[in-house]
């Protein structure tokens, strides 16, 4: 139903209740008007007995003509009274007609009373008749008194109850009318805000940004219409949001276009168009960031200064176009070989620049620079020929040959400058020592590496000497290399750098197979020599160390009580805490650890204390001022009773006096050695002077 | 929609509900025991018409009554019957009352139920030349003695200043006057009806009417022996025949055909007697004082063997008609 009917509905049932009302209290006033004309006329019946009572009392005192004439006349008036009531209800009726009958007998009797005083006088037998008459009327009368006062009284009680009753009917119906215009005062009232509430929160949610509140109005009316309105509105405002959504997809598009853009522009003047390398302005400006980083984090970095050698030659000859194309092929050479955090850039013409960076060393500077050269090694196909292609590099290291963009370049530009002189095809580090050096640790590395392929490594035993005995007590294996070119090599010349590049892993584990195959036959002879072997912290970091140790142990079948590892006490300190599991695993497998060259290495005494270790080497610096130098030798003695106080045994190398054995002897060292007793020697020799028992 | 509306629907249902269970308790509410067992003596006229509407519409049984007629003719024989207790009540006219009252048994008059000041009717022949009161001196005028038809005479003869000894009075049964009047044996009949009527219509008779409404009232009355019925059961008996005269005053035509279905009598018989009757419940000084006259009347007469009058009051009982009718004075 739509609003408008229902607020004409409203309307209508209010103009009802209205009526209604009016017409219930002209109802109720027409009944209680008759009600009131009724109880006037009974009333009036009554009075019109009352007043033939009254003149038939006078007649009865005067007994005259007068008294009945008017007693008839008034009976005649009382006789149109009743005749005129035809409204009687209930009870009336009955007195009423009963006065009815009354009133007809007395009509008789009062003719007969008023024929009785026709004549004058009144004869004997007119006064008999007259009382008897006078009974008649008497009783007549009373009956009629009783009868006017009986319909009095129900007229009363009758149009008393009959309001009431009007009244309750009229009541009902207008409380039932009134509770039916309220009810659809209310169902309309309902209706309103049932519906403005569900717009109010579909707005409210649109409002909100929300387009997916969907308003629904079960009612068929104007409001359901807005809705339907509001809802289209909603659908509307949803596909242009659409459109919105796809010009900002648009514009982030353009933007991104803009941006690749403005990088391509920032590369062309950040970058070489021939080449696509970092530009001069681009190279520095990293450089910078790098150098600031190494020394943030003081480490070290190189700056190379790349020029092709004779390239004015192939431009000459063979046109710029060729050149062009030799320095493309330059750059991409150069970049297969170097690593992705070095960074290449071509400055101008033919040179190049390179950040190297992070490098541990100058050397791996100088391994860079080889990589580079080599990289140009393979011939180049220029125009149809084939070409030989070389290059002149000059090194400055960062913070050694400058701190700043500046210098590092100037001084790489200027080592370059002198590789060229030299012979081209080569690199420089702007401080020629650093040169020297890089070369020859690269020369050595090289030399170690083939070294330990060609298995040039010798074991050579010097001899260990109880003191108390002054017998055998160990062998300490020692390594020497028997270089090519220079000959037998001592430990000191390449030991440091084999530990440096790693290396020192397989020529300890070389060594060791070396050592414990030559010991396995001379352990026959000999059961309680002991053999001594120097150990490098990087090998007793390895985690299968004790565990190829121990099956090398098996393989000769050597007892691990037999076996003395020496650990150079300095760099033991350093790593105490991931050596110590593999210590005391070395120590379970029965093999003795001895602490070399003990005292320059500033071990605490917590330290000695922690660490498994069984035996001290006194190092032979401190031997050697042993006599002469009272400090050395107090050393010494203090070195020895601290041994004897941790139940530690001791033994003294670089022994060269019987002087010096026997002051360690007495100071209490147990065991010694030195060129008093033998230099290392050759395993032959050990065997011929220890072991040939035939 | 559907929940407004089931809630209005039941609303209305209750209000209705509520008006009516209220409307029929108003009704109802008064006679809600047993049914009390009533045995009244009802004389066989159409004066017993509140009897037959009350039986006829139920307002018996609505009163709480079972009630049991025994129709008798005449109120004299009624009061017999319940004198000897074969019937609680009776309904007996106020001669009756008045003869009974002087033998001092022990009876009330609960209510008068119908009056006519006309139900005695002076009859002549024609041909007797009786054309007004005067000329019914030295006339044989047939009566039932020591009836109202007999005191109804004498005073019909005293009003109209006629002497009583001039005429010769003759009585039989009434059941004879119409007869005797045809035949000529008599000149006048004092008879009630429906005799009246009868002697009136008897063919080729030549018979009138002297006038005389207005002297002599007679009443039909309900009496009842003091310890036959409790209180209770005389206002049920009386309520309902309360509703009876109401119904009757409003529905003349009904009442007459319940009555017709009830007597053997022709209609026309019955609308001529009935436009005399007035049916109302009533008991008043008229009453009193009309027994008062018919007892000096008997006295005088030698009717009765008494020479004082009765104390009629002690006869009437209103006190139940007032209850159910507050408009009654009583005495």
């Amino acid at each position: 139903m739509s609003i408008n009917a229902r607020l004409l509905v409203l309307v209508v049932a209010s103009v009802l209740l209205t009526l209604l009302i009016a017409a219930a209290t002209a109802i109720n006033l027409k009944a209680q008007d008759d009600n009131h004309k009724r109880v006037e006329k009974s009333s009036e019946i009554q009075l019109g007995i009352s007043l033939v009572r009254t003149y038939f009392n006078m007649h009865e005192r005067y007994k005259d003509r007068k008294s009945i004439e008017n007693a008839i006349a008034q009976h005649h008036r009382l006789r149109d009274a009743i005749n005129d009531l035809n409204n009687a209800v209930g009870n009336e009726l009955v007195y009423i007609n009963s006065i009815r009958q009354n009133i007809e007998g007395l009509s008789f009797l009062l003719e007969e009373m008023l024929s009785v005083h026709s004549g004058g006088e009144l004869s004997e037998i007119d006064i008999k008749v007259h009382q008897h008459l006078l009974d008649r009327m008497n009783n007549n009368l009373l009956a009629m008194a009783d009868d006017g006062f009986r319909l009095s009284h129900y007229t009363l009680s009758n149009s008393w109850s009959s309001t009431k009753k009007s009244s309750y009917i009229v009541a009902t119906v207008l409380f039932l009318a009134t509770l039916l215009t309220i009810y659809i005062a209310l169902k309309t009232l309902y209706v309103f805000r049932d519906n403005i509430n569900k717009l109010h929160l579909g707005i409210e949610k649109t409002s909100s940004g929300q387009l997916d509140a969907d308003i629904y109005i079960s009612e068929n009316n104007e409001l359901s219409e807005l809705a339907k309105n509001l809802n289209r509105m909603q659908e509307n405002l949803k596909r242009t949001m659409i459109t919105n959504d796809e010009l900002q997809q648009e514009v982030s598009e353009r933007t991104r276009e803009l941006e690749n853009q403005k990088k391509n522009l920032k590369n062309i003047a950040e970058h070489d168009n021939l080449t696509g390398l970092p530009n001069r302005g681009f190279f520095l400006e990293a450089l910078k960031h790098t150098l600031d980083r190494c020394e943030r984090q003081k480490s070290i970095a190189a700056v190379f200064f790349i020029d092709l050698d004779k390239f004015k030659h192939i431009n000459d000859s063979l046109g710029h176009d060729v050149g062009d194309i030799a320095l493309k092929n330059m750059a991409t050479r150069f970049q297969s070989v170097l690593r992705k955090s070095d960074l290449l850039a071509r400055i101008g013409g033919d040179e190049f620049t390179v950040i190297a960076e992070p490098l541990e060393s100058p050397e791996d500077a100088a391994l860079i620079a080889d990589k580079l050269l080599q990289s140009l090694a393979p011939a180049c196909t220029l125009n149809g020929n084939l070409h030989y292609l070389h290059c002149s590099i000059g090194i400055s290291i960062y913070p050694d040959d400058g701190i700043d963009c500046n210098s590092l370049m100037k001084h790489s530009d200027s080592a370059m400058y002198k590789a060229k002189q030299i012979n081209g095809n080569s690199f420089l580090f702007y401080n020629r020592s650093m040169t020297d050096e890089v070369i020859y640790k690269i020369q050595l590395e090289a030399e170690l590496r083939s070294a330990i392929l060609h298995r040039q490594f010798e074991v050579f035993y010097q001899p260990q000497i109880d003191l108390t005995t002054n017998k055998l007590f160990g062998l300490e294996a020692l390594i020497r290399w028997r270089h090519p070119e220079k000959g037998l090599t001592l430990p000191i010349n390449f030991i440091a750098h084999a530990e440096e590049r790693g290396l020192i892993i397989d020529i300890g584990s070389q060594f060791v197979g070396q050592v414990f195959s030559q010991f396995s036959q001379w352990k026959e002879q000999t059961n309680d020599c002991i053999l001594a072997i120097n150990i490098s912290i990087q090998q007793l970091t390895q985690n299968d160390f004790v565990k190829n140790l121990e099956r090398k142990l098996n393989t000769f079948n050597i007892p691990g009580e037999l076996l003395e590892l020496e650990i150079t006490e300095g760099h033991l300190i350093h790593d105490i805490e991931t050596t110590l599991e593999q210590l005391k695993a070395l120590k379970h497998l029965g093999i003795t650890i001895c602490l070399d060259d003990f005292g320059t290495g500033y071990s605490s005494l917590a330290h000695l204390k922690r660490l498994p270790i069984s035996k001290l080497k006194i190092d032979q610096s401190f031997i050697a001022g042993f006599i002469d130098n009272p400090e050395n030798k107090a050393i010494c003695q203090t070195i020895i009773a601290l041994a004897k106080a941790l139940k530690l045994s001791i033994v003294a190398e670089g022994v060269e006096t019987n002087d010096q054995a026997e002051n360690l002897k007495l100071a209490g060292c147990d065991q010694a050695q030195g060129f008093l007793y033998s230099r290392a020697l050759p395993a032959e020799k050990i065997h011929e002077l220890y072991f040939n028992q035939s | 929609m559907t929940r407004g509306r089931l809630f209005f629907g039941l609303l209305t249902i209750t209000l209705l509900a509520v008006v009516l269970f209220t409307v029929r308790n108003q009704k109802t509410a008064t006679f809600t025991d047993n049914a009390t067992a009533v045995t009244i003596a009802v004389s066989t006229t159409p004066l017993s018409a509140p009897f037959y509407v009350a039986r006829e519409l139920g307002y018996f049984n609505q009163a709480g009554l079972d009630v049991k007629f025994l129709e008798v003719a005449g109120g004299s024989a009624c009061f017999q019957m319940m004198m000897s207790g074969e019937a609680d009540m009776a309904t007996s006219s106020n001669s009756v009352i008045m003869f009974n009252g002087f033998n001092e048994v022990p009876f009330s008059v609960l209510a008068s139920f119908v009056s006519s000041d006309n139900d005695i009717k002076i009859m002549a022949r024609t041909s007797s030349g009786i054309d007004s009161p005067k000329d019914l001196a030295e006339k044989k005028i047939a009566v039932v003695k020591g009836s109202a038809s007999d005191y109804f005479l004498y005073s019909y003869l005293a009003v109209n200043g006629v002497n009583v000894d001039s005429v010769s009075v003759v009585s039989m049964p009434p059941d004879h006057m119409p007869l005797a009047l045809h035949r000529g044996e008599v000149d006048a009949i004092s008879a009630w009806e429906p005799y009246a009527y009868e002697s009136l219509n008897k063919k080729s008779s030549a018979v009138h009417l002297l006038p005389s409404k207005g002297i002599y009232s007679l009443t039909f009355n309900l009496v009842a022996r003091p310890d036959s019925l409790t209180k209770d059961a005389q206002h049920r008996v009386i309520t309902a025949l309360h509703n009876a005269v109401t119904y009757i005053a409003h529905n003349p035509h009904k009442a007459k055909e319940i009555v017709l279905r009830h007597l053997a009598l022709n209609p026309k018989q019955l609308n001529w007697a009935w436009q005399d009757y007035s049916f109302k419940l009533s008991m008043n000084r008229a009453f009193l004082v009309s027994l008062e006259s018919q007892s000096r009347w008997a006295i005088s007469n030698g009717m009765v063997d008494k020479d004082r009058l009765p104390d009629f009051t002690s006869y009437i009982d209103t006190r139940v008609l007032s209850q159910v009718d507050t408009s009654v004075i009583g005495m």
